[in-house]
């Protein structure tokens, strides 16, 4: 009875214990919607138990289920409705701030033992309400002054166009940010994320947040795997002279295993989905694959893998389009519940890779920007010289919201102008942050054209009924 | 669950209270109704997997009525726990005397029932996949696979377990 061909056995097992397959991340969506309150202190002690309650048993189901199934779950998360609409009503009765709903975020998070919760958020693309201007100004001392809430900002749309004065008024906040996490380099900037086109059922910090149109609990789900396709397109590589290898097989060998991360990815989301019981329902997978700074678990070895002598070279953008498109048919044909953000990550501090290519010259900014159009995101985790005014921050969210908006697709900047930096140097964050080296930015001014606000409207594409 | 003085009795009443209600629902017995059944006990129980065949027997018994959906029942959830709890042993590592007997004892002592056994030796090296049912097993999960890998470390060989279901996910289409 040979219920399981040898190679297939051995093949899932070298996956997990030689490729670092692992499920990124199970993140918890919690609508917040039910907390608002007239008063800030009742809607903060609603929040706080609301997410003390729907998440206590998250960790302890996770490495439950971990355990038994035996593919290990790195983070356990949660994405909480975008909460300038939870303290909306507070903020207009008493003028309340909304930095206080932003601790009370981070005190549950350490009570359910979560190293991140994400949703100190708004969506602002066509404009802001007063709750959401409060919000967003509270950016500084709210991200600054907590350790575990993330915080996002979507200003723009492919409907709605790019809201600039949100651009504007966000470049400022990223440089407030950063200076008032001085101390650490800046780290506040790695908690924000400036989005165009965000989505609703994200599983994936420090964007995360809980949409208007998910149920009041739901379990989303992040798969990883680089190390594993990086290992298939070196096994095809390196047999490419006894086999007729191409640019086609290369797709086809990354379609395969990125199924195969998928399928393990919904097999946990359900399991912790359905031990997590009551209300929680499974969402999503997505398929994003996401390095992290180990050895080996890199998206920029992938291209390289491909024949690139480093990331960056001519060849990346078409590499990591065919790296993008091949991840996300094969994760379409193992799921029907594919969500998020789905392609693949490129954050420089976190991959080793990246990083190397930085310091060897091989990788600018400018390159990085024009990688963002075919990949799952945007600039991410990407260390700039700590002078960079906030009208160039501001461009360059305007920038990538412009690839965003045009191409029907998400995007986002996380940005850090490390305080007392220059180009070249470097910055260490630690942990799953990583380190970056500070890259250069043009120096040429665009004072002006960032002065001028208003909306830049929405695409010809957008007119679509 | 936990916090119910009788857990048991919970749960016979809630098996009850769900069979009565599909049967009424859908109006006939059969076995897609009892496949029904046990999805909806499954799920109100939150259960990982379906209880172990003493405590399925017992909620039989007090369960009452017809007895070809008893019969049913019990296929059905037989052929769940055959499904769900079977595990997949690899171990590797230099050939030397021993090694399958030392292993497949440990398998014995804690109820496990091998369903596929293959080993190979390539110069010298030793590569042996078993597939258990670890269904009726008298230890847990977590306990099993202690025990096997004490016993593949004292072999000098290395031994990865994983369930069934994530190569059903991962290697089928």
């Amino acid at each position: 009875m040979a219920i399981w061909q040898h190679h297939e056995v051995l093949e899932t097992l070298r996956m997990i214990e030689g490729e670092h397959l692992d499920i990124r991340t199970v993140t918890l969506g919690i609508s917040l919607r039910d907390c608002a309150g007239p008063s800030m202190r009742e809607t903060c002690a609603r929040v706080g138990e609301k997410i003390r309650r729907a998440a206590a048993r998250l960790v302890d189901v996770a490495r439950s289920v971990q355990d038994d199934i035996g593919i290990p779950i790195t983070n356990k998360r949660v994405a909480v409705t975008p909460i300038a609409g939870v303290a909306e009503p507070s903020i207009a009765a008493e003028g309340a701030d909304p930095a206080e709903l932003c601790h009370t975020l981070d005190e549950a998070a350490a009570d359910v033992g979560i190293d991140y919760i994400a949703g100190y958020s708004a969506l602002v693309h066509k404009g802001a309400t007063p709750g959401e201007l409060a919000l967003m100004e509270s950016i500084p001392e709210a991200i600054g002054t907590t350790k575990r809430v993330c915080s996002s900002i979507n200003i723009a749309t492919t409907r709605a166009g790019i809201n600039m004065n949100a651009a504007r008024r966000m470049g400022e906040v990223i440089v407030r940010l950063a200076q008032r996490t001085a101390a650490e380099g800046g780290i506040g900037c790695a908690k924000l994320v400036v989005f165009a086109n965000a989505v609703e059922d994200n599983p994936f910090v420090a964007g995360a947040f809980h949409g208007a149109g998910e149920p009041d609990l739901s379990l989303n789900v992040g798969v990883s795997g680089p190390g594993v396709v990086c290992s298939a397109v070196r096994r095809l590589m390196a047999e490419r002279d006894r086999r007729d290898t191409d640019l086609g097989a290369v797709a086809e060998v990354i379609k395969k295993m990125a199924y195969k991360v998928t399928r393990a990815g919904e097999l946990i989301g359900r399991e912790v989905a359905a031990r997590l019981g009551g209300a929680v329902r499974f969402g999503i997978v997505d398929l994003s694959l996401a390095p992290t700074p180990a050895i080996g678990d890199s998206v920029a070895e992938i291209l390289e893998a491909m024949g690139l002598e480093r990331v960056g070279a001519p060849g990346t953008t078409a590499a990591l389009a065919l790296l993008t498109d091949a991840v996300k048919k094969g994760g379409v044909m193992a799921s029907s519940s594919v969500g998020g953000l789905s392609g693949a990550f490129i954050p420089v501090s976190e991959d080793a890779g990246m990083v190397a290519a930085v310091e060897e010259g091989a990788l600018t900014l400018e390159k990085l920007e024009a990688m963002t159009a075919v990949c799952s995101v945007g600039l991410d985790m990407v260390a700039v010289p700590g002078d960079t005014s906030p009208a160039t921050i501001a461009a360059i969210l305007a920038d990538e919201a412009a690839i965003g908006v045009m191409n029907n697709k998400t995007t986002a900047v996380r940005i850090i102008p490390v305080p007392g930096k220059v180009a070249g140097e470097k910055v260490v964050f630690g942990g799953l942050l990583g380190e970056a080296p500070v890259m250069p930015v043009s120096r040429f001014r665009c004072d002006e054209f960032i002065g001028l606000g208003g909306r830049i409207p929405a695409p010809i594409t957008s007119v679509r009924n | 669950m936990s916090d119910s003085p009788d857990p048991s009795a919970e749960v016979r009443t809630l098996v009850r209270e769900i069979t009565q209600n599909v049967a009424r629902r859908t109006g006939r017995v059969g076995p897609e109704v009892v496949r029904a059944i046990t999805e909806e006990v499954l799920a109100a129980l939150d259960l990982a997997r379906p209880p172990a065949p003493a405590a399925a027997a017992a909620a039989r018994a007090r369960l009452g009525g017809d007895p070809q959906l008893l019969a049913c029942l019990g296929c059905e959830a037989d052929h769940q726990a055959a499904r769900q709890d079977r595990v997949i042993i690899t171990s590797t590592g230099h050939n030397k005397k021993g090694i399958v007997a030392k292993l497949t004892a440990v398998i014995d002592e804690c109820g496990g029932d091998i369903l596929d056994i293959s080993q190979t030796i390539v110069n010298g090296y030793f590569t042996m996949i078993l597939v258990v049912d670890v269904g009726s097993a008298s230890c847990g999960f977590g306990a099993f696979r202690e025990r096997i890998t004490e016993a593949a470390h004292s072999s000098g060989v290395e031994v990865m377990m994983m369930r069934d279901k994530v190569l059903d996910a991962m290697q089928r289409v």
